[in-house]
């Protein structure tokens, strides 16, 4: 160990052989000559114990970035983005069955009363498409009588 | 692998490692903390560059030194020694208390020595780096790491036998 020793000084040791020397110097079977070289070797052993505060990782660090916050958000927004599709899907189904149902189930359990509001219906459509015919046909007859009047003046005003 | 993933399992476990060093520049508990944390911060902003650093430890250990050289306001290594600097204010005997005698047990020893020397004595002796580590992490030629290494070890066994001598006196 003298020898490792010395050749620790002159820095011609290799690093298993500067651990071998930590090793014997920790323990209880060092020399009274070599004691005073203890210290050092004492405080490097103990100084190494020493750990960083948990408190200095988790202020900025990167482990606490957005990026790394982001993804447990992500995942809940996802969650809820694929449950509120799949409600909507479901109501917008219902609601076209709804729809259907109200347009093509059948009202009147008696044919014949399902007829006779159909010929009822009918007429009142006939009607007013009678209606309409008659009015269109007075509209023609007033722009024939437009038309008379009109004629004359254009004859005078060709005429001049 | 993914960056997160890396920085994680290989740059998280430095910080013990970064937070002695920076402890052993500032001599302040709070400060290393703070140094530990600004060289994290660094390192994640610099991860699209990772695939260009060949060693990422030694990125980690010389960015945390360079944080608390400038937090001490010590760009000059030959002033970084307590016994050159009286306004040395990195170092306050009462916070080193708080953390116990560790930290005074290694400034007794190392205190006296210039910040690079120190800081060289300390990644060898105590973190185990090779001399290629230390020649990374200090960013100078592998040469210089020996001589600071020598120079260091020299300096630590005169001091231990001064005082050795005084005692026995």
């Amino acid at each position: 160990m003298r020898e490792l020793l010395e050749r620790y000084w002159e820095c011609k040791t290799s690093r298993d052989e500067e651990q071998k020397l930590r090793e014997w110097f920790a323990g209880n079977d060092v020399p009274e000559d070599l004691k005073k070289y203890r210290d050092v070797f004492r405080a490097l052993n103990d100084f190494k114990e020493l750990k960083a505060p948990s408190s200095s990782l988790f202020g900025k660090m990167p482990g606490h970035l957005p990026v790394i916050r982001f993804y447990p958000l992500l995942k809940v927004a996802a969650s809820i983005l694929i449950v509120v599709s799949i409600g909507i899907g479901i109501y917008t189904h219902y609601q076209q069955e709804e729809f259907l149902k109200e347009v093509f189930s059948e009202t009147y359990s008696d044919p014949q009363d399902a007829i006779k509001e159909t010929q009822a219906v009918l007429d009142k459509i006939s009607s007013s498409l009678l209606k309409a015919k008659d009015s269109i046909e007075e509209l023609k007859e007033d722009s024939v009588v437009m038309k008379d009047i009109n004629e004359p003046e254009e004859l005078i005003i060709e005429e001049e | 692998m993914r960056q997160d993933r890396k920085f994680k399992d290989m740059i998280i476990p430095l910080a013990d490692k970064l937070f002695r060093l920076a402890l052993s520049i500032t001599g302040n508990k709070q400060d290393a903390e703070d140094v530990v944390q600004d060289a994290m911060l660094n390192v994640w902003q610099k991860r699209n560059e990772w695939n260009r650093i060949s060693n990422l430890e030694g990125y980690c250990i010389r960015s945390a030194r360079n944080i608390a050289l400038d937090k001490i306001s010590l760009k000059d290594n030959q002033l970084g020694s307590i016994s050159e600097r009286d306004d040395f204010h990195g170092f306050d005997p009462e916070k080193a208390q708080e953390h116990g005698e560790r930290l005074e047990m290694i400034w007794r020893i190392t205190g006296h020595l210039p910040e690079k020397q120190r800081t060289i004595f300390l990644l060898r002796d105590m973190e185990g780096l090779s001399y290629k580590e230390i020649m990374e992490a200090m960013n100078i030629p592998e040469e210089q790491v020996k001589v600071n290494l020598f120079r260091a070890r020299q300096k630590i066994k005169e001091m231990l036998e001064a005082a050795d001598n005084y005692y026995k006196d």
